[in-house]
């Protein structure tokens, strides 16, 4: 094992434990938690060698280990834990902390950082919304959606009277323009990120690394675990939180699929919104959209009723947008439906900015666990020490 | 004293069910007992006032009952004034024999005999109380623990005086910057509590304080000790009546601990000299550039828990150190690193780590230390192994301090503390690890091997200022113990009930020494012609010189030789029966008896030929009593000591290994009589024995059936 010089950081603690790692400093080491952590490997085990880094403030060794990223906080330890350190809200301070420190824009990851700071982080995809509408010239209509009905798009009489969303917000003009460069941001900023991590993760070579079959299996693995929630399902205290993260999962993923074939109809079939109850796209959308709904809504549930686990604000943000998104999205379709334009448009208004949110700063809070847990665990299988016993059995 | 014996049988706690009660009475008619009684319950208040009005109206004066072991009862059981003797057939007969066998019955009316020819020599004990016997009480040294003493004693009316040998009070705490917190929540430091002390002990009349004090010699003993004191180079005398040594603690030498880097630079210093520098200059700076040590590092076990050093834990150091981690957090807002080897804080401490644990500026790890070098820039550097890591780890420090345990001042080169004038040396003798003074610490608290003389605090054993101060309030109340029984004549310890001392018979003294090189309390001394005296207050009533003594002259007014050796002619032996084998076993009242007790109580078998004796200590058993019951035609003889050498057991320390020794000696008896030195035995019995004790009787009467009966029966 490879000589650690100690670099102690106080500034790194104090960090840690104004993240949600308060109780970092409780650890006396008896490793209780590496003992009931069904996710541990069995060599260098954490969370106990992360517990110890984190209360020297060992923060250069914490920035590159990409066990962190093993863990998937379902607080067994912190369950087990007979010192009350919570080994499970540490190890996701550092994850917070991690996505931040390599966050190539420092003022968006500080924006979201803090609780105190979220509605000036909101500000920003309302700022960007409303200069969207004025440059469309349909500030105006905000005020008065209902002048929106009467007026027909596309050049087609029988839309007037219809409740059509492009009608506020245009196609090309309004979505295409500023949500694509949102979405290329947030893909540059991924990118700086993560190679970054990735360098930092292969500058530690406390593992040997080494590379077997091809980057697609490497992949392809780590993201099937991510499809069938492999690791999570071997969490005891919290195994609910494998159910719903397992739902939202699939709900994002079959929204996805909504959007991309949606644009298809638009840009090849020529076919716009709004489509038809029956619509194939249409059934997958509502499904999908249901399925977010009840799962972020049983997230939150879960997450307010269990006595053990984090109650950060980290998580707490990234749960508010989701449970934000699924009720905006499946209201405003409903209000639509009902003819309500004037609440149809405004929750349309709201639920694009939930969108905006997320485009912008997916880099920079806790939905980024899907790219850096993505790559970590990649890390992991390559150095040998992604499989815990438990995982093999299955 | 002209006796009346009245006998007294129960036939209860199914004592009637194994045996004929009135074949008894019988038996205690035919010794010529004139009052013979029976009842269901002996106990009982209606039949403990039945034996009283005998005492009043019939002049009975002394009482024999014959029911359950000496051991319980012993409230009920009580007339003052009466010799009592207790004859156990419940627990050596009826639980555990046959019912109603002709066995079962032999061995009561043995016992029976037995009880009442013993009861027959047995005296009423006249007490010795000594002349000017002093109730002062001596401290020796001004520390906490000294202070503490003084305090408690004075509080329950004693006289004190104190004794330091520095120009002031207050002892090591009185060096200290702050000490580890005394009270709830046990999270802030305090200021040493001996700077409160020091004021109460000078405003209070009861005690006496000398500096520049020592003493030069200490005779005499508990009671009437005289002690010569150099007062600040003035020689006196003064008597006091006990002793309470809290002459503290000495650090271990942190110059022997190259290995852990002390010598590399002065950067590295003990955690005295730490202590001590925060205290004098209120700054934790480096001794080699005067710079502010940001970064501290604290090697905990510094010498400690290491064969080469000092094997065992000092206990303090834990919390003392987290205590001087907090002086660098807080005076200099720097960073403390903390390396244990494990992190031990007792009781209360607990709260005191946890709270210092949450500071993020106090970092703590397990591991080893494998070297501390001097880096290029004069920082050192503290390389660990063995961390929960499972890496090396290289810290680099301003400012290592040794945190080194406790060595008592008891076990110095030349301890020079009390100046005994005992035969067995001028100090207290160190318990069998060899570090401390302290006696058998599960049975004897505070008890050292000098009756009247009570360690407390850290020359006992290495402890916190709050342990000391607990220490010192039982070493108090031993003293005063101590002084309570010595006015009345009885036997300070462990024998406080005890009035008898031991009786000799001086005429016939060959002054062969060997009851003075025995005794293993110092009680007894020589004259200048070499004849023994005794000084009653050490003595423990051991009874080892009675053992030792070859003219059989001691005694004592309800234990002898003769005694012994006619309760031993009592035991009927059936003269031409193969089966029917008869032993006598001496067996120890501390630890064989009870357990034999228990074993009955469990209704264990025992071999049914086996008459058991109690002995004071297996110490007292004399050779001679082995002789006569084998002469006798007795097939063999055992005896149940306590377990001896190491973490020996006994209550007079040595007793049971001197009995050991003196067996050696008894196949030469047994090979001029004829007999087989296999029919004789010493075992080693713990109390906790009590489950296997009818085995281990068993297989000592199986071996001695082996070799068959005594040839000698009959003549």
């Amino acid at each position: 094992m490879a000589k650690k010089i100690v670099k102690t950081d106080l500034d790194f603690i104090k960090e840690i434990i104004a993240n949600g790692g308060d109780s970092v400093k409780k650890c006396y080491q008896c490793a209780t938690c590496s003992v009931v952590c069904n996710l541990s490997p069995n060599n260098s085990p954490f969370p106990r060698k992360e517990m110890i880094m984190a209360q020297w403030g060992m923060k250069d060794a914490l920035l590159k280990d990409a066990d962190i990223w093993l863990c998937h906080q379902c607080a067994d330890c912190t369950a087990y834990c007979p010192r009350g350190a919570k080994p499970g809200d540490v190890l996701g301070a550092l994850r917070k902390i991690t996505i931040e420190e390599y966050a190539p824009v420092k003022f968006l990851a500080k924006l979201v950082s803090k609780p105190a700071m979220w509605p000036f982080a909101f500000l920003l995809p309302v700022v960007i919304l409303l200069i969207d509408l004025m440059l469309n010239g349909k500030l105006q209509y905000l005020a008065d959606p209902q002048a929106l009905v009467n007026m027909p798009i596309h050049g087609e009489p029988e839309s007037a009277g219809k409740i059509v969303f492009a009608k506020l917000f245009p196609t090309v003009t309004g979505i295409d323009i500023f949500f694509l460069p949102a979405a290329i941001f947030a893909i540059i900023c991924f990118w700086i990120g993560l190679s970054n991590y990735w360098k930092a993760l292969n500058s530690d070579r406390s593992y040997p690394v080494t590379f077997k079959g091809s980057i697609i299996g490497l992949f392809s693995g780590v993201i099937w675990e991510a499809l069938t929630s492999a690791r999570f399902k071997l969490c005891n205290t919290m195994n609910v939180r494998s159910t719903t993260h397992l739902l939202v999962f699939w709900s994002f993923v079959g929204l996805a699929l909504t959007t991309a074939t949606a644009s298809v109809y638009e840009w090849v079939l020529r076919y716009p919104s709004p489509y038809p109850l029956y619509d194939p796209v249409k059934i997958l959308g509502n499904i999908s959209g249901i399925a977010l709904v009840i799962g972020s809504i049983w997230m939150i549930n879960t997450r307010s009723t269990l006595k053990v686990g984090a109650n950060s604000g980290f998580d707490w943000l990234l749960l508010i947008v989701v449970a934000g998104l699924g009720l905006t999205g499946m209201g405003t379709e409903i209000f639509r439906l009902m003819n309500l334009a004037s609440i149809a448009y405004w929750t349309y208004f709201i639920h694009l900015t939930f969108v905006m949110f997320l485009f912008i700063y997916a880099p920079f809070f806790k939905i980024a666990h899907l790219a850096y847990r993505t790559l970590a665990l990649a890390y992991s299988n390559l150095a040998n020490r992604g499989e815990p016993d438990a995982l093999k059995e299955i | 004293m002209d006796k009346k014996i009245g006998v007294y049988i129960c036939s209860g706690c199914e004592i009637k069910d194994a045996v004929d009660i009135d074949k008894l009475v019988e038996i205690a008619k035919e010794k010529g007992v004139s009052v013979v009684k029976t009842s269901a319950s002996v106990c009982s208040t209606a039949f403990v006032d039945e034996i009283k009005s005998d005492i009043a109206s019939e002049g009975v004066n002394t009482i024999v009952i014959v029911a359950c072991s000496p051991r319980v009862k012993t409230d009920i059981f009580n007339f003052p004034g009466c010799i009592v003797e207790r004859v156990n057939i419940r627990e050596f007969v009826a639980w555990v024999m046959e019912p109603k066998s002709e066995d079962a019955q032999m061995a009561a009316q043995d016992y029976l005999r037995m009880g009442i020819v013993k009861a027959e020599k047995t005296n009423l004990p006249e007490p010795w109380i000594g002349e000017d016997l002093s109730e002062e009480i001596l401290v020796i040294g001004g520390g906490t623990s000294g202070l503490s003493a003084a305090i408690e004693s004075s509080k329950a009316g004693f006289k004190v005086t104190v004794i330091e040998k520095e120009d002031k009070l207050g002892g090591w705490a009185a060096k200290w910057y702050k000490t580890t917190p005394t009270k709830y929540p046990f999270t802030s430091l305090e200021e040493p509590v001996v700077f409160k002390m020091i004021k109460d002990v000078e405003a209070d009349p009861n005690i006496t304080v000398l500096l520049n004090t020592k003493i030069v010699k200490t005779e005499g003993m508990p009671g009437l000790f005289d002690v010569t004191l150099n007062v600040a180079g003035e020689e006196k005398v003064k008597r006091f009546g006990t002793i309470i040594a809290a002459a503290g603690f000495t650090p271990y030498d942190v110059s022997k601990l190259n290995k852990l880097g002390f010598g590399v630079s002065p950067d590295v210093i003990s955690n005295v000299d730490f202590e001590k520098m925060v205290r004098e200059t209120g700054k934790i700076t480096r001794p080699s550039d005067g710079k502010i040590a940001k970064r501290v590092a604290f090697v905990l076990c510094a010498g400690s828990r290491d064969p080469e050093h000092l094997p065992y834990c000092s206990g303090y150091c834990c919390a003392a150190s987290l205590k001087q981690a907090k002086y660098v957090r807080d005076i200099n807002d720097g960073v403390a690193y903390v390396l244990y080897k494990d992190m031990r804080t007792p009781s209360q401490f607990e709260l005191f780590y946890k709270e210092l644990q949450n500071d993020p500026g106090i970092l703590l790890t397990k591991c080893e230390i494998k070297e501390v070098s001097l880096n290029e820039d004069s920082s050192l550097n503290v390389n660990v192994t063995d961390t929960l890591l499972g890496d090396e780890l290289s810290i680099e420090a301003d400012l290592v301090v040794l945190v080194v345990g406790m060595v008592s001042n008891a076990n110095q080169e030349k301890p020079d503390i009390l100046n005994l004038q005992y035969r067995q040396g001028l100090e207290l003798p160190l318990l069998d690890t060899g570090y401390y003074p302290d006696s058998n610490y599960v049975c004897f608290p505070y008890e050292s091997r000098r009756t009247g003389i009570y360690p407390c605090g850290t020359i006992r054993a290495p402890m916190e200022t709050y342990g000391c101060i607990q220490d010192s309030v039982g070493a108090a109340l031993k003293a005063i113990q101590c002084m309570w029984h010595y006015e009345r004549g009885i036997a300070v310890h462990p024998r406080g009930w005890e009035k008898s001392y031991p009786q000799v018979f001086m005429q016939r003294c060959t002054s062969c020494k060997r009851c003075t090189e025995e005794c293993p309390f110092g009680a007894i001394d020589e004259d200048e012609k070499g004849t023994p005296f005794y000084k009653f207050n050490r003595c423990r009533r051991c009874g080892t010189c009675m053992g030792a003594c070859p003219e059989r002259i001691v005694s004592f007014h309800d234990f002898s030789i003769d005694m012994v050796n006619s309760m031993i002619k009592e035991i009927e032996v059936p003269e031409d029966d193969e089966e029917k084998l008869r032993y006598i076993a001496f067996v120890c009242e501390n630890d064989a008896y009870p357990a034999l007790d228990a074993a009955a109580f469990l209704r264990h078998r025992f071999p049914p030929g086996i008459r058991f004796i109690p002995l004071r200590c297996a110490g007292n058993m004399n050779l001679v009593w082995i002789a006569d019951g084998l002469g006798n035609g007795l097939d063999g003889a055992l005896v149940l000591g306590c377990k001896f050498g190491e973490n020996y057991q006994c209550h007079y320390i040595k007793g049971s290994e001197l009995c050991n020794y003196r067996f050696g000696k008894v196949g030469e008896t047994l090979d001029r009589l004829g007999l087989e030195s296999e029919r004789v035995e010493m075992m080693q019995v713990q109390i906790s024995d009590y489950m296997n004790i009818a085995d281990i009787l068993k297989g000592y009467v199986n071996r001695v059936k082996e070799i068959g009966p005594n040839p000698f029966k009959g003549f």
